[in-house]
């Protein structure tokens, strides 16, 4: 069969046609409907996570081991009361006389602490999700059920999660655990639900000696982002390029 | 493979009849389908799904302004002590139960609650006030003296008190504490104290 070369343009002309039409369609019909959430995202009660970037600081000097953001904590999100099962712990350190330290976990039914000798002095570390900007536990996740929201806190989808723990063990601070209830793990959101209506996370509300504040690095007057920019505040860990988000005041040089 | 027409206009006319048949048949199925794709949420991720979920979740440790609302005589007590900055849920538990079914709050009156921030520790600031319990009372109840409300008692108990009922001398003034009795008093039973200290304080 011969085609002529008018023919040979024409069906070309046609065919790539047809597809420009039949490939725009589809697509003018997806920004339609995406334009249309944005205006319902525009609703001003409507929590918009682009204009926050969440941070926390805690001051070491300041916690007094009291346990009452572990306890708060607790009670907010349901964790389950079983010794080793936290969102936030505490860790108390002692200085020995040599300068070593000496860790050891603050368990929720622990009452007074006792004291040891040889220690000269000593120090407590509140500790939760460090919220890294850079998260190992999301990179391991097989199932995309841990992510990173837009305002820089991860998240867990509950039921997506199937409880394989690759994220556990991915976390270099701990922060996982498998919760025993529902059989996923369970970690800090920061408490996404509070901080999204406007509220503290509970533990932050809960100190009592206001070792821990939070706020948003996107706004300029924040008390939070001001700190930032002018004291020297560590992270934990920082050689791992996690890039964490809870930032320390007097972080000692051998706590993990 | 079959054969072209010969005649281009039938070749156009076919292609034009395939295209408006295609295009309304998208159309015909657009319609169907709308009901469903304009769902609110529908082009919304899974993780946009889970992060709304986790939004959802009820507040439980309400803060001290919802506690006021109510208990404004003990809060305006509260706001003038040096406790002012342990807000009522740290010790009352959460208060988001309390307010929708009216359960009671933990209300605990032992030492094992204050101890919990005031029990001497190394690890604790220098400037943050700390007792070794057993040597400050004997592990008595705390309230005896503080109001934890309130808890500052202007300093040691006044020389001369009244004998608290059912109180144990020797809290305070055992071989420790804070006003030792004498060391020949050491042997005495306990049920002896009153004797002579009958309204407390020193006998005259």
């Amino acid at each position: 069969m011969t085609v002529s070369r008018r023919q040979f343009l024409m069906i070309s002309g046609l065919t790539v046609g047809g597809v420009v039409v039949y490939g725009s369609l589809p697509a003018a019909l997806w920004l339609y409907q995406n334009n249309k959430l944005d205006d319902e995202q525009t609703d001003p009660a409507a929590y918009q996570a682009g204009k926050y970037q969440w941070a926390m600081i805690v001051d070491i000097e300041k916690c007094i081991g009291c346990r009452r953001c572990l306890s708060a904590c607790e009670q907010e999100n349901h964790v389950p009361h079983e010794p080793e099962l936290y969102r936030t712990w505490l860790e108390r350190y002692e200085i020995a006389a040599d300068g070593s330290l000496q860790a050891e976990l603050i368990t929720k039914t622990d009452l007074g602490f006792e004291p040891d000798n040889d220690s000269l002095n000593g120090f407590f570390v509140p500790k939760l999700c460090q919220q890294c900007a850079n998260p190992p536990c999301v990179s391991v996740c097989p199932l995309n059920a841990t992510f990173r929201t837009d305002d820089g806190v991860i998240l867990m989808d509950q039921e997506r999660c199937i409880g394989c723990k690759y994220c556990v063990v991915a976390c270099p601070y701990g922060a996982r655990f498998l919760n025993p209830e529902t059989l996923v793990v369970d970690k800090c959101t920061f408490c996404y639900h509070r901080i999204t209506q406007g509220l503290p996370p509970a533990c932050v509300q809960a100190c009592p000696r206001g070792a821990r504040s939070f706020g948003n690095l996107l706004e300029p007057e924040d008390p939070v982002r001001q700190r930032l920019l002018d004291e020297s505040l560590q992270v934990i860990r920082p050689s791992l390029g996690t890039k964490p988000r809870v930032y320390y005041t007097g972080l000692r040089e051998g706590v993990r | 493979m079959s054969k072209l027409p010969q005649n281009p206009l039938i070749t156009m006319g076919l292609a034009v009849v395939a295209l408006a048949v295609f295009i309304f048949g998208w159309i015909l199925l657009d319609a169907f389908l709308a009901p469903y794709l304009d769902q609110p949420g529908s082009r919304v991720s899974f993780q946009e799904i889970a992060q709304a979920s986790v939004m959802e979740r009820q507040v439980s440790y309400l803060g001290t302004e919802q506690c006021g609302d109510c208990h404004q005589t003990i809060l305006g007590e509260w706001l003038e002590s040096e406790h002012c900055t342990v807000v009522c849920e740290s010790c009352h538990g959460s208060g988001g139960l309390h307010v929708e079914e009216s359960t009671s709050m933990i209300v605990n009156t032992s030492a094992d609650l204050c101890i919990t921030c005031h029990e001497a520790c190394c690890s604790r600031p220098d400037d943050f006030p700390q007792v070794v319990s057993a040597e400050h009372c004997g592990g008595f109840s705390c309230i005896h003296c503080h109001n934890p409300m309130c808890p500052d008692v202007g300093g040691a108990p006044p020389s001369i008190h009244t004998v608290y009922k059912g109180v144990d001398c020797r809290i305070c003034h055992g071989t420790q504490g804070f006003h030792p009795a004498p060391a020949d008093h050491a042997q005495r039973p306990i049920e002896s104290c009153t004797h002579c200290h009958e309204q407390g304080g020193d006998t005259q």
